[in-house]
């Protein structure tokens, strides 16, 4: 029996054409592996919106307990900038933040991964669990 | 007769991977939670606009609160805490940054209060929006 590999290796961009403000969410964790969170992927020229950050369980690291959202290219090679999107939103505490969009959140002409990171400083964290939320729109 | 077996307000979802609005009003006599509808389990509530289209009119302050209620908790002002709303227009509130607008594990409902203080309320009409996103 010949086995045929996957040629599934691809994380599919996400638009339902339908021109309204679309969500990609997934959560990010205080012990997530730096710059490994990827969340979903975005069209080409799609154009985030806003980042919204939703703590459940607090982080508590000793200094700075930021989110960091970026993009990814998805083919090899291409070009990655971890905070393209978010610099550094503090997410500590319980509750639900709005962040500030960076200006190097620019749409481009191609498909990018979104990519979380949990940036901290200071005692390592013990505990921490938030739920984020990419809107965007796809011209 | 049959006995209503619809006694829970259903979850609003599309499923479709978009911000999501539900509407409600509140008039100048809410001033008891009213429920708008039923946020699903994981939702997060990303902000609300409010639109007053007749004047509400108390004596000293004309507020607002978003908040949810559900059978295992109530917290009136969860999404959002004494928005003013009294004159006629349109606000938007961002998301609030309160302890309690987190995502909660079970389905609730979300509410709207009409908060007056100064007496001598007897108009005051707007529309609620409120913007959520159900995770998946």
């Amino acid at each position: 029996m010949m086995m045929v590999a996957n040629l599934f290796t691809d994380i599919p961009t996400q638009d339902i054409a339908l021109r309204s403000v679309q969500a990609m969410s997934g959560q990010i964790n205080f012990n997530t592996p730096a710059n490994t969170a990827v969340i979903g992927e975005i069209p080409p020229n799609a154009v985030v919106i806003a980042v919204i950050a939703a703590t459940t369980t607090s982080f508590n690291a000793g200094t700075n307990n930021n989110l960091q959202v970026g993009q990814s290219d998805v083919f090899p090679g291409g070009a990655q900038n971890l905070s393209a999107y978010v610099i550094a939103q503090p997410i500590g505490p319980v509750g639900t933040v709005q962040a500030a969009i960076g200006t190097t959140g620019v749409p481009v002409p191609r498909a990018q991964a979104i990519v979380l990171n949990y940036a901290q400083s200071g005692t390592p964290a013990t505990q921490g669990l938030a739920t984020v939320v990419v809107l965007f729109v796809v011209p | 007769m049959t006995t209503n077996l619809q006694t829970t307000v259903p979850s609003q979802d599309m499923l479709y991977g978009v911000e999501q609005v539900m509407v409600g009003t509140v008039t100048f006599n809410d001033t008891t939670a009213k429920i708008i509808g039923g946020l699903p389990a994981g939702g997060i509530v990303l902000g609300a606009v409010v639109a007053t289209g007749t004047a509400f009119n108390a004596a000293t302050t004309n507020n607002l609160n978003i908040g949810q209620t559900d059978p295992t908790g109530t917290v009136a002002n969860a999404y959002a805490a004494l928005l003013a709303i009294g004159p006629v227009g349109t606000i938007a509130t961002p998301v609030a940054a309160l302890a309690t607008n987190v995502p909660l594990s079970r389905p609730t409902n979300v509410t709207v209060t009409y908060v007056p203080t100064g007496g001598g309320q007897n108009a005051g009409s707007a529309v609620v929006v409120v913007r959520f996103v159900v995770p998946r």
